[in-house]
């Protein structure tokens, strides 16, 4: 590790807890429904929306209405993205010509199981992209679909969390919101004023904005070559703020038209956590003790930094068989040094570090390097952090409601040990609620676990239609326990909606497709229900005096508790499947073993 | 081939032994896997209606 | 204080009955050991099983490596020693864990069997329609019908005294051998069948039909016969059931995943069926799995150790849930009567004076507060009773109308009582009061305490002081509850200036003066808006009410039978202070279910770390450098760690039956306690445990 690259970390975390309050504060007066400094503005727009969509504000939503809601919510935004995509060629701004017959040569078909993944991918928040954006999707998809779903899905994850917040703080309730109205409020007043600003930054910054056709140049050897542009600056904005993560361009935010200076990259990196950071907040404040939000804030901030000082070493000290080659690896005032394998020079180790870090603990995965040549541990944090139902901070309100969902399990085990029927801020934690946690937690571990199975089993026949390559295995770029982490890495971001790639798998044919979609579908709904039926029966119930004898839940104890649940239940679920892949790797390298770009040995 | 058999067998006390694994017998997986999605079913069963138990 | 002890009474057949309802057995006393190891093997039963499914995941992985342990012995394969040893393990898992919950259940049968012999057939005297006594075997005895006992029956069923008064040895019940009073009307009318008449004879209407009576109540609850899952235990079924079938999903995959890496690595093989079983019983939570029912069960046995029987497994849990305690003043925070601590003489009486009138005064009041007095003047002026026969005197009477006693002799005219009685009968008398006699008795009236004002014929002489004494240590106990985060209401019928003063000695946060039975019920409800539990004891019929109200009502054995009705427990000893011990025994078992399952959970990381580098030490030698146990060898690695994983059920079999040990602590200390002991301890001490096994399996060359 460098001082600079430790400075650089240790900027960057004060930073984000000086941005947690006051941006916690702002959108708890969101939600609870009180004036801000920008309702004078925003609250003919918000009332205008509830008048062209007849939502009353005032209507509350028992959980399963509220569920349906976010149901048909997402069923429509799917159906929407889905024919946006399939009818590119049909529609306007389109001027590079995807989806028609003067398509650039290198274009990716609009097959219907990309369209199905992307739809599914975009209306979850996960924004896996089986596709390369600049080789794919006209403007109109890019704005009209995928960036209107950059604010949809994240403004659904901040609703259902703020709807589980609110079950804790009722008492004898039978209603935890309105979700048409949540999803109005957390678009206008947090969502739409925070990406306009920083699209304009960016923009300001060199991110280009534009609906010009590709630029051709020649650069100074002679060759032409051919660079992408679009409005890419109002999209960046969202995908950042929202943890979406979707890149413009198939490099994401390595590209520099996405992410250009050494500044831009500090706000993006801020942004991937700012809105959860600030929800820990808004929790504290909503149950009407902020303590406890600072009791998430600081288990976050523990398995965050954790995380980042395990990464960043890993990668700082680079491949040991470089260093028996005689390369120099080391930090210079000229080099980052370590392991810049996949990583942009003029980013380095410590923030591709911190941005790999960041942005699987987010359900964000924007990539600023390439996940796939991490070192073997450096790889299995990104990993590992997106395994444990991605709690650091996490997606914006998926993040709050995966930890609220951890404490429920943790204070039931921790609970029953000091004598008492479990409490989390005065609501009793009993069967509903153990249940319901225990099933969001098990069918994300399901629906990675068994899938990366399938995928890794499974024969399929040389160019039939559903893997034109043969078994999915045939797909992997690296042979050994490296290629096992790269689709052990893919379906556990469809699974848990990050979207970020290890990389290293060829995904767009249909068995991928459909595989991942089903994948994402799984890790969103399967999460976000047991979730509100958690707020409604947290909702309904008498909120328990505290006494001496409850189990406080805002001090030292409660947050390394918390840590604990967060870590053995990751760590005892995904140990063996995690030490065929990335641990085993590791030693391999420590004893000289790669696993480069090999063919794959043949079996039947 | 590989060196790292030398290797292990100095960090560690295991040595690889075969008797841990079988010969592959495709029938004891299946019928294995067979009871694994039964005992998956009462599982589920058993976490989804605990009153029952 | 003087308590008058009840005369013996020698009963013929206490032989037969324990002192306790359940006698203190040491944990592993032999014929119950015994009786355990063969229900253990009765518990394999697949349909008994399943109902704990922790456990049945393991049976059917233990028949499914037997299957084919079986099907390769047939067939002649070689090396299946190592199987062998694996299903062995598997089965001794099973076993121990029925072991532990026959070894609870045990104890509470051989309770029952001690109950039973009580249930003898017996004839009772019923009157028939015409009114004649006619011999009835008991077990065709309805409610509604009406028996008569005399001395030496059997008292056929429960019922109430209608008319009469008796003697009545409950021992069969609450173990104590000092006979009761029963007699009609009152609260202490109830009779329970099975229970002896001593002397003199009782008419009782019977309450309740063969079957149902208290004793096959009892008899039921304590065989665990109704034993129906808590809420608690039902909520942490639902956590064991989802960590197993995380488990089972890890487990499973694994074999995909090493299938992949075999044939990548083109070295090893995938782990066996019996290795792949051995992991998936070592990670799933078989300790707590295996104790679950062994705690609640032991739980109830223990509240019966201390005499009181639950009606319910959820109503002992609830006591440990308890925020607020309702405390019958008498009886619990005080002694129960009120004492005489000082005389107070008024202006220049002397003391010995006072004392002397207020002794002479109470020589025939047999009350506890008049007998206080006699022995405070005894001990403060060494006077000594006099034989009242000596004196020539008649003796008033206490009455409500005139509210003094006394006693008139050699034309002196001696009373005792209410201020305002002695104040009036002073001035009958032609005497004068003394403004200081007024302050005096103020003050005592401020601090909590009774005034007695006594008078010789019109010269007053001054005033006793009655107080409630409060037991040693119940401060004490309060604090403890205070720290635990429940709150004592003490309920008393005094006035509330009395009242506010003991509540101020004995330390409780809240008192309820001149209490009604509404008042009380409607305390209750409100507490329980609030969303607190409430546990109180009663006996009357008019506490019926606030007992069903109450989340924990403790009826006493000696109340009415509606009150025993109403409550979720019913103490046999009668003693209201037992509340406290509920609820620690709720806590203890809440405490010991999360210990345990916090311990089950911990113990996975080293398992891990035996059979991982185990099953892929062939594939990946390079997972060797997990292997940080320095196990010898694949086999003794997967071995070691399913012994391991099967003896620590046995061993943790004592903890489960006794319960953690519980101090009344705020919940931030108890859970740092805790979860060091049983977090952090659970994650080390498999690494040590499994060490030792793998060394002995060596030693033995068993693998």
């Amino acid at each position: 590790m460098t001082i600079n690259g430790v400075w650089y970390i240790v900027v960057y975390f004060l930073v984000l807890l000086a941005l947690t309050k006051p941006l916690g504060l702002f959108m708890a007066h969101v939600f609870e429904g009180e004036r801000t400094f920008l309702h004078r503005l925003l609250r003919p727009l918000e009332k205008l929306t509830y008048r062209l969509c007849g939502i009353r504000e005032d209507a509350e939503q028992r959980w399963t209405q509220y569920a349906a809601s976010v149901l048909a919510f997402s069923l429509v935004s799917f159906l929407f993205v889905y024919v946006i995509q399939r009818l590119q060629g049909f529609l306007p701004l389109n001027p590079m010509g995807f989806s028609t017959g003067h398509a650039p040569g290198n274009a990716t078909p609009m097959t219907p199981d990309l369209a199905f993944n992307t739809a599914v991918s975009f209306m979850t928040n996960t924004n896996w992209q089986s596709y390369g954006g600049e080789v794919t999707l006209s403007y109109f998809v890019q704005m009209v679909a995928l960036t209107v779903q950059n604010f949809a899905s994240a403004a659904a994850g901040i609703a259902v969390a703020i709807a589980l917040v609110r079950g804790f703080a009722r008492k004898q309730a039978n209603s935890i919101g309105n979700f048409w109205v949540d999803l109005t409020r957390g678009t206008v007043y947090i969502l739409l004023p925070l990406a306009l600003l920083f699209a304009i930054f960016l923009c300001a910054r060199g991110v280009p904005q534009t609906f010009r056709a590709y630029q051709k140049a020649t650069t100074v050897e002679g060759p032409t070559q051919t660079i992408a542009v679009g409005p890419v600056a109002s999209q960046e904005s969202i995908k950042m703020l929202g943890t979406n993560g979707g890149g413009f361009f198939n490099t994401n935010s390595a590209h520099p038209y996405e992410n250009p200076t050494p500044l831009t990259n500090f706000v993006e990196l801020l942004s991937i956590l700012a809105i959860s950071s600030g929800l820990t907040y808004t929790f504290g404040k909503m149950v009407r003790d902020t303590r406890q939000g600072w009791a998430l804030f600081a288990a976050m901030a523990f398995m965050f930094l954790a995380a980042v000082f395990i990464c960043y070493p890993a990668e700082q000290s680079g491949n040991p068989i470089l260093a028996q080659l005689g390369v120099e690896r080391a930090a210079t005032p000229t080099q980052a040094g370590g392991n810049m394998e996949g990583k942009e020079v003029r980013f380095g180790t410590a923030s591709s570090a911190l941005w790999a870090t960041a942005t699987t603990d987010a359900s964000n995965g924007s990539v600023n390097s390439m996940h796939d040549s991490y070192t073997p541990l450096g790889g299995l944090i990104p990993l590992f952090d997106i395994q444990t139902d991605e709690v650091i901070f996490g997606g914006v309100g998926s993040g709050l409601y995966g930890m609220l969902l951890y404490a429920i399990v943790g204070v039931f085990i921790a609970g029953l040990m000091v004598g008492r029927t479990p409490e989390y801020l005065g609501k009793k934690i009993e069967q509903k609620e153990v249940k319901m946690a225990m099933v969001a937690i098990i069918v994300t571990a399901f629906s990675i676990l068994v899938f990366t199975a399938i995928t890794v089993v499974i024969p399929l026949a040389k160019n039939g239609y559903w893997n034109p390559a043969g078994s999915p295995i045939a797909n992997f770029n690296n042979s050994g326990p490296h290629g096992f982490s790269e689709a052990l890495y893919s379906f556990s971001s469809a699974s848990e909606n990050n979207g970020s790639a290890f990389a290293g798998i060829t995904v767009n044919t249909p068995f991928y497709d459909l595989l991942l979609g089903l994948a994402m579908l799984i890790g969103r709904f399967g999460f976000i229900l047991p979730t509100l039926a958690i707020a409604g029966s947290l909702a309904a119930k008498k909120t328990v005096p505290t006494t001496s004898g409850t189990l406080p839940t805002h001090g030292a104890l409660f947050v390394g508790l918390l840590v604990g649940v967060v870590i053995i239940i990751g760590a005892l679920t995904f140990f063996p499947a995690l030490s065929l892949g990335p641990i085993v790797e590791h030693f391999l390298m420590q004893q000289g073993k790669l696993f480069s770009m090999l063919l794959f040995p043949v079996w039947s | 081939m590989s060196p790292s058999l030398h290797y292990s067998s100095l960090v560690a006390g295991l040595s690889p032994k075969p008797a841990i694994a079988s010969k592959e017998k495709p029938m004891d997986y299946i019928i294995s896997g067979i009871t694994a999605l039964f005992l998956f079913g009462y599982l589920v069963y058993a976490l989804l209606r605990p009153e029952r138990f | 204080m003087a308590t008058l002890a009840t005369p013996p009474v020698v009963v013929d057949d206490t032989a037969l009955i324990p002192k306790k309802l359940v006698r203190a057995r040491p944990l592993f006393d032999p014929p119950i050991v015994k009786r355990a190891v063969r229900e253990s093997f009765v518990k394999l039963n697949p349909l008994t099983l399943v109902k704990n499914p922790v456990m049945f995941v393991v049976e059917v992985g233990a028949a499914l490596t037997t299957v084919f342990l079986v099907r390769d012995a047939a067939t002649g394969a070689h090396s299946i020693g190592f199987t062998l040893q694996i299903a062995i393990w598997l089965w001794f898992t099973v076993l121990f864990a029925n072991f532990a919950e026959a070894m609870a259940e045990a104890r509470g049968k051989a309770q029952a069997d001690t109950l039973r012999k009580a249930k003898t057939e017996t004839m009772a005297k019923r009157f028939s329609s015409g009114g004649k006594v006619e011999a009835t075997p008991a077990a065709r005895l309805r409610a509604g019908d009406l028996v008569i006992c005399e001395a030496g029956d059997v008292i056929p069923g429960d019922g109430e005294v209608t008319e009469g008064i008796a003697t009545v040895d409950e021992s069969v019940i609450t173990g104590e051998s000092a006979p009761v009073i029963r007699e009609s009307g009152g609260d202490r009318s109830a009779v329970t069948g099975g229970t002896k008449v001593l002397s003199d004879w009782i008419k009782i209407r019977i309450t309740s039909n063969p079957g149902e009576t208290f004793l096959d109540r009892m008899i039921a609850l304590v065989e665990g016969a109704e034993r129906q899952k808590t809420p608690n235990e039902i909520a942490l079924n639902i956590l064991i059931a989802g960590l197993t079938l995380i488990f089972l999903l890890a487990v499973v995959t694994l074999h995909p995943f090493a299938l992949y890496s075999v044939r990548s690595a083109g070295l090893g093989e995938v782990p066996s069926v019996a290795v792949l079983v051995s992991l998936l019983v070592c990670l799933i939570p078989t300790t707590i799995g295996g104790l679950l029912s062994a705690i609640g069960i032991a739980g109830m046995d223990r509240v019966m150790q201390d005499n009181v029987l639950a009606m319910s497994g959820k109503a002992v849990e609830a006591s440990g849930d308890v925020n607020t305690l309702l405390l019958d003043k008498t009886g619990t925070i005080t002694l129960g009567n009120r004492q005489a601590v000082e005389f107070i003489p008024v202006d220049s009486v002397p003391a010995s004076e006072l004392a002397d009138a207020a002794q002479l005064s109470s020589l025939a009041d047999e009350t506890p507060e008049g007998r206080s007095i006699v022995v405070l003047a005894k001990e403060k002026f060494n006077l000594r009773g006099r034989e009242i026969s000596d004196l020539n005197a008649e003796f008033i009477p206490f009455s409500a109308y005139t509210r003094m006693s006394g006693v008139d002799f050699d034309g002196r005219r001696l009373r005792k009582g209410a201020t305002e009685a002695i104040v009036r009968f002073v001035g009958e008398q032609g005497g004068i009061v003394s403004p200081n006699f007024m302050e005096v008795s103020d003050r005592i009236s401020r601090s909590g305490g009774t005034p007695l004002g006594v008078a010789d014929g019109n010269r007053l002489l001054g005033t006793i002081h009655l107080k409630d004494v409060v037991k040693g240590g119940m401060k004490e106990r309060l604090a403890q509850l205070r720290a635990m985060g429940i709150r004592s209401v003490m309920i008393t019928g005094d006035n509330p200036l009395t009242a506010a003063a003991i509540a101020a000695e004995a330390g409780v946060d809240d008192f309820m003066a001149q209490a009604t039975p509404e008042q009380k019920l409607q305390y209750i409800k409100q507490e329980q808006t609030e969303g607190r539990l409430v546990a109180m004891t009663g006996d009357g019929t008019n506490d019926a009410p606030a007992l069903a109200q109450a989340d924990v009502g403790v009826a006493m054995n000696t109340g009415t039978m509606a009150a025993k009705e109403a409550g979720n427990m019913v103490d046999l000893d009668s003693n209201p202070t037992k509340l406290l011990e509920i609820v620690a025994i709720g806590k203890q078992l809440l405490i010991t279910r999360g210990a345990l399952t916090t311990f089950s959970i911990a113990n996975d990381v080293a398992k891990y770390f035996a059979i991982i580098p185990a099953m892929f030490m062939a594939t990946y030698p390079a997972l060797g450098h997990l292997n940080i146990m320095h196990l010898h060898t694949p086999q003794s690695a997967v071995l070691s760690a399913v012994i391991f994983n099967a003896l620590i059920i046995i061993a943790l079999v004592p903890l489960a039956l006794r319960g953690v040990k519980y101090r009344p602590q705020a919940a931030a200390t108890l859970l740092a306690r805790n979860l060091m002991i049983y977090a952090v301890g659970g994650i080390i001490a498999p690494f040590p445990g499994i060490w030792i096994i793998d060394q002995f399996l060596h030693w033995l060359r068993l693998a």
